[in-house]
């Protein structure tokens, strides 16, 4: 199935199946992401695999839900975040240990995701993120276990609390030296590649930037690289 | 057309070669650039980050590569890079390693910055919490309770540490060093406590290598070496300050207030100048010496009132053979507290100015002063230390890479002066020995046979009374005439002040006991790591240049005449390598030392260390070496006459340049006076030794086969001193296990030529003519006409100490523990060959530390409680010999913080409920100390 069709027949699901009210609990979820997940956003993956039967019910539970027109968009938003990052963790703990997730034959090309029955890949989900929701700060929720991803958030996402929770990503992803480095003594600034693949998604990257930005603003003047994109997988260091 | 194409491949060219390279920058955690982390490709060093963090290196071969970033104290972290594009501009983070106790980074067990966890030999360490956390009043004082360490502290503020056996009061064999420069003193050939040291402020860390250092750091580091590093000027600024206030309570001495008042000032003037000043100053009364048991070790049978030469007792050193009394007879002494005010008084300080020329380089000029006045044990003697003013001038450079050096020491010894000789020197100014004797001999002789009813003991004190005062007080009957002199100057009264003025005043040592002294040394070190040029193992090369300028105008040397200068000088090298994913560490070194007149020696070292465990927690350690000992100054130049003794140092000129020249008269020889010229080769070879005398005088009976007591007199030439040597086994364990921290380590030294001293009797003279019932050749000695000569030689056979230590510590979120036991034995060796030879290991078998405490237990308070057990051992050295008691010492403090005036006041008690204890027989038993505490901006 090419990505065009594929997209279509989830925005079917998205927009058609109109159907019964489901009530979404993310207590599951809370409990698993507080179990594994440090304060700092470091996954303990040992622990992961461990307990993988437990995340796979809770990705089957996912699965099971079925996004349509009735959710409002902050339900939709929470839930393709966490279906992308679950099942992320879900691929994580079939193969872990590998110092990246790079080791994986295409990791992100892999319709291993079952949503509503239709398998789908981890790109295919960040394509519907991108492409069709159009919030640009839900990048900086997705985590894909490497340095240079944003860090996984300790809670689930859910729709009565996205927007804070949409902002506190983003400004703990600007704000994090591994990942954007503001120079203290020159006008210069390193950036996520994030920053440039989504280029045409910022209407003016500088302004998004300083919004978020403590301390010393990024101007015109500012002389902006943009860092490579570390795949090495983001483990807590003893 | 052929040139577009060929411009096309020069951009095709161009842009793969682009693609040649890895490149990025490297921050901390807060986003501050790292500077000088190494960037490993493959495991092969490429890159250092510059001052911006950043770094850049070609890189042409295949992918994924794991690129690898390493800094000390901070988490390896190690990149898979997939392909090129990976590597264009990475930004690195690095976290900072939780320093525990094993991951902290030392610097002396290899000369070079690594893990504690990774030092192949046995190391420990004190911190500048240690220091905050202590029940001491100074940190030097605080490292009694380190691991290893045994102190044998002479007075409140001069202690000497000692490791693995042998200690001293004034340790020549262990080597202090701050910011690198050793802190000896130069008469002293040692440090003597903290003066000169660093100021308790200024603290940055300290490490200790118990134990043989000598092929890294020369000679002196033989029984161990210790490193106090002062904090940067650059990184730590603005004022701190302590000031303590205590009482020390002491059966002898009473309860007495001390002060110790101390600042810090480290001012930044730029980011390449500062400048900082440490200055401390206490006042107290000292730990009085009291101690009456017998100091001799030889038994001339006789009733301890005739002779009796007591510990702290000084001028009963004089003996003289009484015919009435039928022996030798000591003349009466003074209390060592009759001899000095018990004031102690130090003023330490220092300033420094530092230039950083770049990021990684310093120069520092540096000037230390240390000022006082105190009381002394020295290995020979007791000194008053009076004025005592020490200076030190240092400048150095150092890099990344390279660490020059270079410092002048020198003393002056002020208005010092021995008590020793004082307390004889003020008997001689009321009568000198020729009239006490003849008093005593006369009025003895008188006594006896005026009062046979008398019992002998009280006779013997009525003649001891007479000969002191010319009178016995109550007495009525007949008194001789007094051969001249004046009484016996008692404590306290005029004459005996002026007498103690004249005494203390004057350098002849036949009538004085000044110590007049500008003995100096100068002494440069260079040491330089080959890293940056030689990659396959870290290579090391150094050298140290010492010299020694004695001029003690005959007061401690033999230096009357002229001054004496000697050098010595070392080169090492040293190269370590990391095998097996850097599990496996090898190091070997090697150092040559020569001292001028003496054979140079090679000392080397070889050692292993191994990490275990996924994250190289636990480690195993072997290492063996070789380490030696030149004689010190005083082992070599000593000169000082005590009259009762006198000590002459084995160097062959100084044996060649000492005389002394000695008029006595015997009947056996005929009515003249004689002259002898005792030279330093006369005594050195024809002295009797010391047993052989005692056997000789127990066993002599002019009426039954004297000859035969004759025979027992031996006559050994001492062999003048040359190095001592220690061949070294260590192995070790430690380990980070389920939170505690172990160390275990276990070691055995064989010890060669060991250096010590020995009495020897050297007779005015040998005559084998002298009838046997006459003492034949011992016919001096029978006739008191010999002096006894302290000299310097090697241990005929060698000595073996094995030991193990077992250390264990937990920090717990408030609370920490943690406890050491050290095991350390001088294993039997035979006696027979050497008889003279008495080792001075000085430590106890069995030692025990515990500690616990928390540094806030609830709302800033603290506390730490402090336990040490010592078993009994024996303590030899050439002043006095004695037991030292089984102990067990309990310190204890509560500390309170105030945040808001960056402060903590503490109360701290030592030796708390306990009996006083004796570190170094000859000192002052310690009592409690109690005192609060206030710091300021530690």
């Amino acid at each position: 199935m090419n990505l065009k069709r594929k997209l279509t027949s989830l925005l079917i699901i998205l927009f058609c199946c109109l159907g019964h009210s489901q009530s979404i609990d993310n207590s599951e979820l809370k409990d698993f992401l507080k179990k594994h997940v440090s304060n700092e956003g470091f996954i303990n993956y040992e622990k992961l695999v461990r307990n993988k039967e437990s995340l796979s019910e809770i990705v089957l539970g996912l699965s099971k839900l079925t996004p349509n027109t009735t959710w409002s968009k902050p339900e939709t938003k929470a839930y393709w975040i966490n279906v992308y990052n679950f099942n992320m963790l879900k691929l994580v703990s079939d193969y872990y240990p590998f110092k990246s997730i790079k080791y994986i034959q295409a990791p992100f090309n892999v319709e291993f995701i079952n949503v509503n029955g239709q398998k789908v890949s981890l790109d295919d989900v960040e394509n519907i993120i991108i492409e069709e929701i159009g919030d640009p700060r839900m990048y900086f929720a997705l985590n894909n276990t490497s340095i240079s991803a944003p860090i996984l958030s300790r809670e689930p996402y859910a729709a009565e609390t996205i927007d804070t929770q949409l902002e506190f990503a983003v400004k703990n992803f600007i704000n994090d030296p591994s990942k954007n480095y503001f120079s203290k003594t020159t006008n210069e600034a390193i950036l996520s590649p994030l920053f440039k693949w989504h280029a045409s998604h910022f209407e003016n990257l500088s302004s998004f930037i300083n919004k978020y930005l403590e301390g010393k603003q990024i101007t015109n003047q500012t002389e902006i690289t943009y860092s490579s994109f570390d795949w090495t997988l983001s483990k807590e260091s003893y | 057309m052929k040139i577009k194409i060929t411009a096309l491949l020069v951009l095709v060219g161009l842009s793969a070669f682009s693609q040649n390279f890895i490149k990025g920058k490297i921050i901390g955690t807060d986003g501050t650039p790292l500077i000088g982390v190494d960037v490993f490709i493959n495991n092969t060093l490429m890159a250092s980050s510059d001052f911006t963090g950043e770094f850049s290196t070609d890189y042409t071969g295949s992918y994924p590569v794991e690129v690898t970033f390493n800094y000390i104290e901070y988490n390896e972290l190690s990149k898979t890079l997939f392909e090129p594009a990976n590597g264009r501009n990475l930004l690195v983070q690095m976290t900072k390693e939780k320093i525990t106790d094993l991951t902290q980074v030392v610097v002396a067990a290899s000369r070079t910055t690594e893990k504690k966890i990774e030092t192949p030999v046995t190391i420990e360490t004190f911190s500048q919490k240690d220091v905050l956390n202590g029940t001491s009043p100074n940190f030097y004082d605080e490292l009694t309770n380190v691991k290893e360490v045994q102190f044998n502290g002479t007075n409140l503020i001069s202690k000497s540490i000692n490791t693995r056996g042998f200690g001293q009061a004034t340790n020549t064999r262990f080597l202090q060093l701050a910011d690198g420069a050793e802190f000896t003193i130069p008469v002293f050939n040692a440090s003597i406590g903290n003066s000169l040291g660093v100021n308790q402020l200024d603290v940055k860390n300290i490490e200790i290598l118990p134990g043989a250092s000598s092929a890294l750091y020369g000679a002196n580091a033989f029984n161990g070496i210790m490193f106090i590093n002062s904090k940067s000027p650059f990184e730590d600024t603005g004022i701190s300050v302590y000031y303590n206030h205590g009482y020390t309570d002491q059966n002898a001495a009473g309860v007495n207030a001390f002060n110790d008042l101390g600042m810090r000032w480290a001012l930044k003037m730029s980011n390449s100048t500062a400048l900082k000043i440490n200055l401390s100053y206490f006042t107290g009364t000292d730990w009085e010496a009291n101690d009456t048991n017998s100091k001799t070790s030889v038994d001339r049978g006789l009733s301890p009132i005739q002779y009796f030469d007591a510990v702290n007792i000084y001028g009963d050193e004089i003996v003289g053979n009484s015919m009435a009394a039928g022996g030798p007879v000591s003349r009466t002494g003074y209390n060592d507290s009759d001899l000095n005010e018990g004031k102690v008084e130090n003023f330490n300080g220092d300033i420094s100015f530092h230039i950083k020329p770049n990021e990684d380089s310093e120069i520092k000029l540096q000037q230390k002063i240390s000022y006082g006045t105190t009381n002394f044990s020295g290995t020979n003697t007791r000194v008053t230390l009076k004025n005592f003013l020490i200076l030190q001038s240092n400048i150095s450079y150092t890099t990344k890479n390279l660490t020059f050096r270079t410092y002048f020491t020198m003393d002056d010894a002020g208005d010092s002066y021995d008590m020793v000789r004082t307390a004889i020197n003020i008997n001689k100014q009321a009568k000198n020995n020729g009239q006490w004797y003849t008093d005593y001999d006369n009025s003895l002789s008188m006594f006896k046979s005026d009062n046979p009813s008398l019992n002998n003991n009280t006779l013997l004190a009525m003649a001891r009374e007479f000969a002191d005062y010319s009178t016995v007080a109550g007495y009525n009957g007949n008194l001789p005439n007094s051969v001249g002199g004046v009484a016996h100057f008692n404590p306290g009264s005029n004459g005996f002040n002026q007498a103690f003025d004249a005494v203390t005043t004057s350098t002849d040592l036949t009538t004085g006991s000044r110590i007049q002294d500008n003995s100096y040394t100068i002494q440069s070190d260079i040491n330089y790591n080959f890293q940056d040029i030689v990659k396959f193992a870290e290579l090391q090369l150094g050298g140290t240049f010492k010299r020694y300028v004695l001029n003690s105008s005959g007061t401690v040397f033999n230096d009357a005449n002229e001054k004496i200068d000697y050098d010595v000088y070392g080169f090492y090298g040293q190269l370590q390598k990391k095998l097996i994913d850097d599990r496996l560490k090898l190091s070997g070194s090697v150092r040559y030392d020569k001292l001028s007149e003496l054979e140079g020696n090679f000392s080397p070292r070889l050692s292993v260390n191994y990490a275990l465990g996924k994250k190289k927690t636990r480690n195993i350690r072997a290492s063996f070496q070789t380490g030696f000992r030149n004689p010190t100054s005083s082992d070599l130049y000593n000169g000082a006459n005590y009259g009762f003794l006198s000590l002459v140092g084995s160097a062959q000129d100084n044996l060649d340049n000492y005389s002394n020249i000695v008029t006595f008269s015997t009947p056996l020889l005929g009515p003249d006076a004689q002259t002898v010229n005792l030279t330093g080769n006369y005594i050195y070879e024809n002295s009797f030794s010391i047993g052989s005398v005692q056997n000789f005088v127990n066993s002599f009976n002019p009426a039954n086969n004297p000859q035969d007591a004759i025979d027992l007199l031996q006559v050994k030439k001492v062999e003048t001193v040359k190095a001592e040597k220690v061949e070294s086994f260590e192995l070790g364990y430690r380990a980070d296990i389920a939170k505690f921290t172990f160390d275990i380590n276990g070691y055995y030294n064989k010890y060669t030529d060991f250096i010590y001293t020995k009495k020897v009797i050297t007779p005015y003279f040998v005559n084998p003519t002298i009838a046997p019932e006459y003492g034949g050749i011992g016919a001096a000695i029978l006739t008191q006409n010999y002096l006894t000569h302290q000299v310097y030689t090697n241990a005929e056979v060698p000595i073996e100490t094995v030991g193990f230590g077992f250390g264990v510590e937990r920090r717990f979120k408030k609370f920490f523990i943690n406890g050491a036991y050290n095991h350390t034995k001088l294993l039997d060796y035979n006696k027979a060959t050497d008889p003279d030879f008495v080792p001075e290991f000085n430590t106890p078998e069995h030692a025990a530390k515990f500690a616990i405490g928390a540094n806030d237990l609830f709302r800033n308070f603290g506390f730490t409680t402090k336990v040490r057990y010592n078993s009994e051992y024996e303590w030899i050295s050439p002043f006095a010999n004695g037991t030292i008691a089984e102990g067990t010492v309990l310190d204890a403090q509560i500390s309170y913080g105030i945040p808001s005036i960056k402060s903590t006041i503490k109360a701290s008690a030592n030796n708390l409920f306990g009996e006083e204890y004796i570190q170094v027989i000859g000192s002052g038993s310690i009592g409690q100390t109690y005192f609060l505490s206030l710091i300021f901006n530690p």
